[in-house]
């Protein structure tokens, strides 16, 4: 068959003016979606609104006994009043000053044997193995010793956070280190870079992202072990007062309890988040 | 004298890499090194840089303390602005004005506070260079410097590599897979097979080159000899 009579001679004549572009659109071709629609941010929060509403309703229409669970609005009133009298702060207050010390204590730890472990192979000898032996360890597994050592006073309490968020941060920054492009340890090599500029310059940039991981998990974790730990011997804290509320049927205390966790690990995520935007604000680049 | 190697031997797990290679370089001289992939040339280049430390040999290795290499990729640290990639480890007292200016002369400058992924791949292989000349090297070692970019940035960066290396006067040793870059580029051309150069020829024809002057076509044809008989040796051996 001859060329000319496949392709309709207009075909080759025709302009490629608008007239053209409209031609082509007139022949719709459906294209299969693979990735799904993005959303503008505000969206993700459309679950939670409509779980709040779901609740309300089922409290109002008395589905929802306030023995089982308080409605959304009975909480927020109690939790309004709460914080007006300073009950509130003053138990948040308590939380905070052992959850923060704990992960003080737990981020330092951590950061130091990851990188003598990541450093030194002395360091990776002594240290690795010990540490991927207490990650099979529950924190709560730890309780009974933490209290036998240290009491059941606030010092178990910080300890046993400490040693919960000395994981994710030791395991993350480790593996940052071990991550770090062979390439750039014989750029430092060539360049022929001091030990502390090295690490200055190369090791600690390098790590850095696995760094920030860790600390991301690990500002959440040091709030999730305060709520097992303020049930020991607490007299003040966000746990205990969801153990006293529990032994009065306090529902609603219990829901504002649980409102303050989430919101105390979803600010501090975003904290950490905003930290990383700005110390790794070269990867913007990259993504862009 | 810039390199003098005799007698080098280079191996990996029992096989040998370089074989009793020898090699004098003229300080000043620019030689470009061309072989096929497995030659051993990348090892040769590690060796004369320090950078194999962990490899079994044995040789005489004369070469100058101030040498630079300029690798494949970039390997610019992702976390340094630019201007701190170049002046990475370099110590004097104005370094930042020397990178500066060194940035200036390869085209860079205005782009000091740039990140590296903000760099096109040619600009990013040109910071290299900067890095490289910022240390007025005696000795300037290039492993396939130019074996990632496209034809045309490519051949600029001959021309930018010619005038810099005039300006700085580094001896140099480029590694390279491209037969014309060799010749448009050096003063003297090295074939490497099996560990060991199996042809050493001088280019004496006058700057800048053009890869269609006639008079480059039998240096062109004795070195694609020497690459193509190793070639044809190679099936031989596999047969």
């Amino acid at each position: 068959m001859p060329v000319d009579d496949a392709y309709p001679r207009e075909a080759f004549e025709r302009p490629l003016g608008p007239a053209g572009l409209r031609d082509l659109r007139s022949r719709p071709r459906r294209r299969v979606r693979l990735a799904p629609r993005r959303l503008p941010p505000a969206a993700i929060l459309f679950g939670p609104a409509l779980l709040l509403v779901v609740w309300e309703i089922a409290s109002l229409a008395g589905w929802l006994s306030p023995r089982i669970l308080a409605a959304p609005t009975t909480a927020a009133i109690t939790g309004f009043d709460m914080l007006k009298t300073g009950v509130l702060g003053d138990h948040l207050l308590a939380s905070a000053k052992r959850a923060y010390l704990g992960l003080g204590i737990g981020v330092a730890a951590g950061l130091i044997c990851a990188l003598a472990a990541g450093l030194t192979a002395l360091g990776e000898a002594l240290l690795d193995g010990l540490v991927q032996i207490k990650r099979a360890i529950p924190t709560l597994a730890l309780i009974p010793l933490g209290i036998l050592w240290l009491g059941i006073g606030d010092a178990m309490k910080v300890a046993l956070i400490a040693t919960s968020v000395f994981i994710p941060i030791y395991i993350n920054t480790h593996a940052g280190l071990r991550g770090i492009d062979f390439r750039y340890v014989e750029l430092a090599q060539s360049l022929d870079l001091g030990r502390w500029e090295f690490l200055r310059r190369v090791i600690l940039p390098g790590a850095l992202p696995g760094f920030l991981t860790g600390l991301r998990l690990a500002v959440t974790m040091c709030w999730t072990s305060l709520v097992v730990l303020e049930q020991i011997n607490a007299t003040n804290g966000i746990g205990y007062l969801m153990n006293r509320a529990r032994d009065y049927g306090q529902t609603d205390v219990l829901v504002v309890g649980l409102a303050v966790y989430a919101i105390l690990g979803l600010v501090s995520d975003a904290g950490v988040r905003l930290v990383e935007r700005r110390v790794l604000s070269y990867r913007k680049a990259l993504g862009s | 004298m810039s390199v003098h190697l005799s007698n080098l031997f280079r191996g990996y797990s029992g096989r040998r890499v370089l074989d009793g290679l020898s090699l004098d370089i003229a300080a000043g001289e620019f030689v470009a090194l061309i072989g096929r992939s497995g030659s051993g040339k990348t090892t040769l280049l590690r060796a004369i840089a320090g950078l194999d430390d962990e490899v079994e040999g044995e040789g005489v290795v004369e070469v100058p303390d101030n040498r630079s290499v300029l690798f494949q990729d970039s390997r610019l640290l992702p976390w340094l602005s630019v201007l701190q990639n170049i002046t990475l480890g370099l110590r004097v007292t104005d370094a930042d004005e020397r990178g500066r200016a060194t940035l200036a002369d390869v085209g860079l400058g205005g782009r000091e506070d740039a990140w590296p992924s903000q760099l096109s791949g040619g600009e990013q292989q040109r910071a290299a260079l900067a890095r490289s000349l910022v240390r007025h090297p005696d000795l300037l070692l290039a492993d396939e410097p130019f074996g990632a970019l496209d034809a045309l940035t490519r051949s600029r960066m001959h021309d930018l590599l010619f005038r810099l290396v005039e300006r700085y006067r580094p001896t140099v040793l480029l590694i390279t897979h491209d037969v014309d870059e060799a010749l448009i580029l050096a003063d003297r051309v090295l074939v490497m097979e099996r560990g060991g150069i199996v042809l050493d020829r001088a280019v004496s024809l006058p700057h800048p080159r053009r890869r269609s002057d006639a008079r480059l076509d039998w240096v062109r044809d004795e070195l694609l000899g020497a690459l193509g008989i190793a070639l044809e040796s190679a099936d031989s051996h596999r047969h």
